[in-house]
C-alpha cells in the first residue's frame, strides 16, 4: 500500500540573479518524506528555510529542479497541467493571510461555493450555494457574515471560509501554510482547534506549515524540522520535544517562550551568525547550520550529514555528533 | 515620583468617524523598570506609545496629560521635543524603518549621538562602536562601515537598539520590537533588552502582542484592550494569576510545548471589536465567559489598589492583600 504523498529527493531552486552565469539558490535541497492518509504532519522552521516552496512545490505551483513527487502511487510532478488538473482537488492549500485568498468584490459563500463551478460543473447554483452553507456551518462561521464582503469580516473570521472553501472540494490533503500566524493571538486557538477538528472528523491528511514549534508540536503527531532546505530531522512529537537530537531543534525548542511566574530569562549572547536576507544560501559542503551550531567540530564544516535513522521510532536526523547524545540534547540552562 | 506618569491619555482620530483609539489610560513607568502594555492588534497600544512622542499621524489628537520626569509632553514646546530627542528612546517593530538604507551605519548611529548634543563627530564614532559592542555585535568597529542591507534581520535590530541608546536615554519605547524576527532571533533581542536595560539603568515601555515575549523581561505589566486598560499588575502577580477574564484567556492561549499532544488550545471566544465601535457596558463583555447583565449595561471602572487595578465587575478573585 502506498503512501498517499510521498517526495523524493525534491530540489526547487531560485535564480539569484538574472543573466548568463545567475548564480541559483536551493530554497529546497534534496527533501524527501512521506505522509500517510489521515496524518497531520508538521513542519517547522524559519523564515527563508524554504518550508513554503515545499508546500508550494507539492501542489506543482513551484518546477522542481530535481526529484520526483508522488500522490497516491502516481508520480505527479511530470503531468501536464491538464492531467494534474484532475487530482488538484484532491490536494487543497490554505495560505497566511485570508485577506489575500478571498476575492475581494465577491461574497463570502460566492467565494467558497466557487471552486464547485469548476470542479462540479454538473452542479447548479442553487446546489453549490447549499453546499457552501454546509461547510461555513461546519467551520462555525456566523450564518449573517455569509453575505458579506470580505472587508467587513475580520482576519479569524475569513480564515474559516477559507478552510470551508479548501474543503468544499472532499480533498484528501490540505496544505496549511502558517495558517494562524496573521492572525490575533486571542483568535489562534480557535483556527487550530478547528483544523484539528477538522482533520480528526473527515479524515484528512495535513502538512501544517509554521514557525512556531509549539503549535506545530501541540497538533501534530509528527515533526519536521527543516533549515536552509534541508529536513535536519523528523521525529515523532512525543520523542522530539522531550529529546531533540538536532542542534537547530533544540534551539528552536529553546526560543519557544515560557509563560510562568518564576522564568528567568537568559543573558543576551552575541550575535549569532544567522543567515542574511542577501544570502540564505546554503554552503556547497559541510552541514548547512555549521555556522550557527554550538556543537560544531572540523568534520560538519566537510561534509553535508546525510539524513539518516537515529534512536528508532522512525526518527530521521542530519547531524554527524547526533549519536553523542543519544538521550537528546538538554536545554540551554538560564543564565 | 514615576519617571512617566500618564494620566486620562485619550487619542482621537479624525475622519469620517472619530475613532477613539486611546480612552483614559493612566499608567506610570518607575525609574529603571519595564513596563510591558500587552494588547491585541487594533486594541491601541501602538498608538498610546506614539502620541506620548508626539508621533500620531496628522490626524490623529492626544487628550490628558503625559508628564517625564516632572515635565509635560503632550502639546508642543521646546522642552518637550528636546526630551522626546534625548530622554526616550524609540525602537520600531520593523529595524529597517528606522535605519537610512543609503547611509552607512556608523555615521548614522554618530548622528544620533551628535544631535543629541555635547559630543565632537569624532568622538561620536567612538561611542558609536562602544555601543554596538554593547549591543553584542561582533567585530563592531567591522560593522561601522557597513550598510543595513549587509545585515540579517536580527543584527539591524541589534543596530536600531544601539541607535535608539546614543543619546543615553533615560527610557527606552519599543513597540513590537521582535514580531518581525525569527523565533531564535526573537529569544536573543529579548535577552538583550533586558541586560541592557540592567546594565544602562535604563526604563523600559514595551509594548507587544506576545505574552511570551515579556515574561521574564517586565517588571509590570497592563492589558491593553479596545484602547482601555483591563488589567495593571506586577509581573510576578500577573503571571501566577490574572483577575481579569481577558488577561486569563490571554495567557492562556500562549501554547506551550508543556501540553500534552491533542490537548484543544484554550482560547477566547468572538474577535476583537473593530476599532471606533462604542458599547454602553465592558467592551469585553460580547467575548466574555463570565458576563453578566450587569456587564452589558454598565461599563466597569478602573479601580486600582497600590500598583494593581482592574476594570472588571466580577474579577476572577478578589484582591486579598
Amino acid at each position: 500500500m502506498s503512501a498517499l504523498l510521498e517526495l523524493r529527493s525534491v530540489t526547487v531552486k531560485y535564480a539569484l540573479r538574472r543573466g548568463a552565469r545567475r548564480p541559483e539558490l536551493a530554497a529546497v535541497d534534496d527533501v524527501s518524506f512521506t505522509l500517510e492518509s489521515g496524518e497531520m504532519l508538521g513542519l517547522v522552521g524559519e523564515s527563508g528555510c524554504g518550508k513554503s516552496t515545499l508546500g508550494r512545490a507539492i501542489l506543482q505551483l513551484v518546477p522542481l529542479a530535481a526529484g520526483e513527487v508522488h500522490w497516491q502511487g502516481r508520480r505527479i510532478d511530470r503531468l501536464s497541467s491538464r492531467e494534474f488538473r484532475g487530482l488538484r482537488r484532491g490536494l487543497q492549500l490554505v495560505f497566511q493571510d485570508p485577506h489575500a485568498c478571498l476575492d475581494p468584490r465577491m461574497t463570502i459563500v460566492e467565494s467558497v461555493a466557487e471552486p464547485l463551478r469548476s470542479f462540479e460543473p454538473g452542479m447548479s447554483g442553487l446546489q453549490r450555494a447549499a453546499r457552501a452553507a454546509a461547510l461555513l456551518d461546519e467551520v462555525g462561521l456566523a450564518s449573517e457574515l455569509w453575505d458579506r464582503y470580505p472587508h467587513q469580516a475580520s482576519g479569524g473570521q475569513l480564515q474559516r471560509a477559507v478552510i470551508a472553501r479548501a474543503l468544499i472540494v472532499d480533498p484528501r490533503l490540505v496544505v496549511c501554510d502558517e495558517p494562524v500566524s496573521a492572525l490575533d493571538v486571542s483568535v489562534q486557538g480557535q483556527i487550530v482547534n478547528l483544523l484539528a477538528r477538522i482533520q480528526r472528523e473527515h479524515g484528512l491528511a495535513s502538512l501544517f506549515i509554521s514557525h512556531n514549534l509549539a503549535v506545530v508540536a501541540g497538533l501534530c503527531e509528527r515533526v519536521m524540522v527543516m533549515y536552509l532546505g534541508r529536513i535536519v530531522e523528523i521525529a515523532p512529537r512525543a520523542v522530539l520535544v522531550p529529546a531533540p537530537l538536532h542542534p537547530y531543534t533544540r534551539m528552536l525548542l529553546d526560543s519557544v517562550p515560557h509563560v510562568a511566574p518564576a522564568t528567568r530569562r537568559r543573558s543576551a549572547a552575541a550575535a549569532q551568525a544567522e543567515p542574511k536576507d542577501n544570502e540564505r544560501t546554503v554552503p556547497a559542503v559541510g552541514c548547512a547550520f555549521a555556522a550557527r551550531c554550538p556543537h560544531v567540530v572540523p568534520v560538519c564544516r566537510a561534509d553535508r550529514p546525510p539524513l539518516r535513522a537515529s534512536g528508532g521510532a522512525g526518527r530521521l536526523v542530519a547531524c554527524h555528533r547526533a549519536s553523542e547524545w543519544p538521550g537528546g540534547l538538554p536545554p540551554t540552562v538560564a543564565g | 515620583m514615576a519617571l512617566l506618569e500618564i494620566r486620562g491619555l485619550t487619542v482621537d482620530f479624525d475622519g469620517p468617524r472619530r475613532v477613539c483609539a486611546v480612552d483614559h489610560v493612566d499608567l506610570s513607568v518607575e525609574r529603571e523598570s519595564c513596563l510591558a502594555i500587552v494588547g491585541e492588534s487594533g486594541s491601541g497600544k501602538s498608538q498610546l506609545l506614539l502620541s506620548c512622542v508626539g508621533l500620531l499621524a496628522a490626524n490623529g489628537h492626544a487628550r490628558g496629560s503625559v508628564r517625564f520626569d516632572g515635565v509635560e509632553l503632550l502639546g508642543a514646546g521646546d522642552p518637550a521635543a528636546r526630551i522626546r530627542g534625548r530622554g526616550i528612546g524609540f525602537v520600531f517593530q520593523d529595524a529597517s524603518g528606522s535605519l537610512t538604507p543609503h547611509r552607512r551605519i556608523g555615521e548614522q548611529l554618530a548622528e544620533a549621538g551628535i544631535a543629541a548634543g555635547g559630543i565632537t563627530r569624532h568622538a561620536a564614532i567612538a561611542e558609536a562602536e562602544r555601543m554596538l559592542t554593547r549591543v553584542r555585535l561582533p567585530q563592531a568597529r567591522r560593522h561601522l562601515a557597513d550598510y543595513p542591507h549587509e545585515l540579517s534581520g536580527g543584527m539591524r535590530q541589534r543596530v536600531a537598539i544601539a541607535a535608539a541608546l546614543m543619546p543615553r536615554p533615560q527610557i527606552l519605547f519599543a513597540d513590537e520590537p521582535t514580531t518581525a524576527l525569527d523565533m531564535t532571533v526573537q529569544a536573543e533581542i529579548i535577552a538583550l533588552l533586558g541586560d541592557l536595560s540592567d546594565e544602562l539603568g535604563m526604563a523600559m515601555l514595551l509594548v507587544t502582542h506576545d505574552l511570551g515575549v515579556v515574561s521574564g523581561l517586565a517588571d509590570h505589566i497592563a492589558v491593553m484592550y479596545a484602547g482601555r486598560i483591563l488589567e495593571s499588575a506586577e509581573a510576578s502577580r500577573f503571571f501566577a494569576g490574572p483577575r481579569h477574564p481577558y488577561s486569563a484567556g490571554l495567557l492562556a492561549a500562549v501554547p506551550s510545548l508543556d501540553d500534552p499532544p491533542g490537548t484543544e488550545l484554550r482560547c477566547i471566544a468572538g474577535t476583537p471589536p473593530r476599532s471606533g465601535t462604542t458599547l454602553p457596558g465592558c467592551r469585553f463583555e460580547p467575548r466574555c465567559e463570565r458576563a453578566q447583565p450587569r456587564c452589558r449595561g454598565e461599563d466597569p471602572p478602573f479601580v486600582s489598589r497600590g500598583s494593581a487595578g482592574i476594570a472588571c465587575h466580577f474579577p476572577l478573585y478578589q484582591d486579598d492583600r
